[in-house]
């Protein structure tokens, strides 16, 4: 199924998301957080979404991942339309705890998305086991998700996105409820993973540092209602590592790129606004 | 560098000192837990011993019946019919809440419809139910099993209700990305996320069961537990009267403990697994 969706989006960005727009409430409580969001993944792109907390970065993933329809605009993948949960997309949720299921073992929570997809029960383990291996936990397919730590639990959920060999893997602030240090394994397993797996991702996040780091390009959401007001290569190679990389002053120059980006967003001035949207017209892919 | 404890040799311990160990600390656990019961048999066993009274029976006495009507072959009449139609009973109410409950558990309208519904028929006292179901279905098995099921329904209704209704959102967004199917999320999700409601409605459902068994049959003196208490009563047999609440209560606590450790070692092992250990942390 994914070969028919990689047959036909031969040419086109993988996904695609045109003057996508999300509003709560009616009437007087009528809440726009998304006013017009407009991007693009390529095939086997690195892509980060970095903004304040409170801008729509969920929103915006929720909608691009078919959890919630927007209001208007529209998403494809492929250079398919959308309606729901698109076929090769894989989302990994930041809360582990409430996306993983606490009744089931590892390799079968791993193997849940084959056994939706009604794979038989031999080539669903091998699969799972396969996954598990891919993330560093081939050891621990028979405990319970809450039996490991959660950083370990983080690698499960990652396990279970890639099982299926999806295209694009959505993640919303996968690593924010883990502490510093498994955070970096952690980023240092996406890559490598986005890699190895040819999959796209767009991870959302709200730390800087981490966005420059993980991605090939980062796409500034701000604003309100939000829309990407800018976005910024990072050409900071395919090889990354946690000390060179971050040593490098070319990441110390383009985490100062965002971080000014962001600041101009959160403190609008109608000079700055007009400057911003100006240059977002500017770099608009 | 290597800085030198002091050593002390290695404690052995045979596995027979290990295990004896172990059986000490069971045994005063348990101790804790059964000097209450034991005194009030010692009490009950010292007051009776040698009554002449016809209202206290020689609790030896009682136990000599306890045992000759409930301990032999006899059982096969006094107590047997009794358990075969409480399990069918709770089946049916099994079967039936769940499905119920899952339904009205969906949507917020259902259950804002027919919870005051619920509550009412819930809270009316299963014994006053019995002459209408005798009226409606006769006296003998069928009415009995239908007042179990009738009993047992409503806390495993009420449970499936609110397992249902609380299933976390974050394994709803889950299912969806997942793109299962609503009988897929149904199987895979919901009821394993609200099983954990659904037993401690079943638990609760077990003790009012068992009431509702010994209700109908004492009432109808059909067979079973009921129709032996209602023999004693027409007998002004007091020794078997004491005899069979006894067996009454050994069916109550026998079928609440057996459902309880099956669910806590079988059925639902790893939401009390994951209990104890977030209670450990």
């Amino acid at each position: 199924m994914t070969s028919d969706l990689r047959h036909e989006a031969a040419g086109g960005p993988l996904l695609a998301a045109s003057a996508l727009g999300m509003s709560f409430g009616s009437g007087d409580a009528r809440r726009e957080v998304l006013g017009g969001v407009d991007l693009e993944v390529g095939e086997q792109e690195f892509v980060c979404i970095v903004g304040p907390s409170g801008t729509g970065k969920t929103t915006l993933l929720r909608c691009l991942g078919g959890l919630q329809r927007p209001t208007r605009g529209a998403v494809h993948v492929g250079g398919l339309p959308t309606s729901g949960p698109p076929e090769g997309v894989s989302i990994v949720f930041q809360d582990y705890s409430r996306s993983l299921f606490p009744w089931l073992r590892v390799r079968d929570n791993v193997a849940l998305p084959l056994r939706v997809a009604g794979q038989g029960r031999r080539g669903r383990a091998e699969q799972a086991q396969r996954a598990l291996e891919e993330v560093g936990l081939a050891g621990s397919a028979d405990l319970y998700p809450w039996q490991l730590s959660g950083g370990m639990q983080q690698r499960v959920a990652i396990a279970r996105a890639i099982v299926s060999r999806p295209r694009l893997l959505l993640m919303d602030e996968p690593f924010a409820s883990v502490d510093a240090q498994t955070r970096f394994e952690l980023e240092d397993l996406s890559r490598r993973i986005q890699r190895t797996e040819g999959v796209s991702v767009l991870l959302i996040t709200h730390d800087i540092d981490e966005s420059v780091y993980l991605s090939d390009r980062v796409l500034i959401l701000s604003g309100r209602p939000a829309s990407i007001s800018r976005s910024i290569p990072v050409g900071l190679g395919d090889d990354r590592d946690q000390l060179a990389t971050r040593a490098d002053p070319l990441f110390a120059q383009l985490r100062s790129t965002v971080f000014e980006e962001i600041r101009a967003a959160a403190a609008p001035s109608a000079v700055g606004a007009a400057a911003r949207d100006e240059r977002a017209a500017s770099v608009h892919r | 560098m290597t800085i030198d404890a002091p050593r002390r040799a290695p404690e052995r311990r045979s596995s027979l000192q290990t295990g004896l160990s172990a059986f000490g600390r069971w045994c005063g656990r348990r101790g804790v837990e059964l000097w209450l019961p034991v005194a009030l048999l010692l009490v009950w066993f010292l007051l009776s011993r040698g009554s002449t009274d016809v209202f206290l029976p020689p609790l030896t006495d009682i136990l000599g019946s306890l045992r000759e009507d409930f301990l032999t072959s006899a059982v096969l009449t006094n107590l047997l019919p009794s358990l075969g139609r409480l399990l069918l009973g709770l089946g049916l109410a099994v079967l039936l809440g769940v499905a119920v409950g899952y339904v009205v558990g969906l949507t917020r309208t259902a259950r804002t419809m027919l919870l005051p519904v619920l509550d009412i028929f819930r809270s009316t006292p299963v014994v006053a139910l019995i002459p209408v179901f005798i009226a409606l279905f006769g006296i003998g098995s069928f009415s009995e099993i239908l007042l179990i099921a009738w009993a047992a329904f409503w806390p495993i209704l009420l449970g499936t209700v609110a397992g249902v209704a609380a299933v976390d959102t974050g394994f709803r967004d889950t299912a969806t990305a997942l793109r299962m199917s609503w009988r897929q999320k149904l199987v895979m999700v919901r009821l394993p996320a609200a099983a954990p409601h659904v037993f401690a409605g079943i638990n609760l459902a077990v003790s009012i069961s068992v009431t509702a068994m010994v209700a109908i049959e004492l009432f109808t003196a059909s067979h079973g537990l009921g129709r032996y208490l209602a023999l004693s009563k027409i007998g002004f047999d007091m020794t078997a009267a004491y005899a069979g609440a006894l067996a009454a209560g050994c069916v109550g606590f026998g079928a609440a403990k057996l459902f309880s450790a099956l669910e806590r070692n079988v059925f639902m092992k790893w939401h009390h697994e994951r209990g104890e250990r977030a209670d450990d942390v």
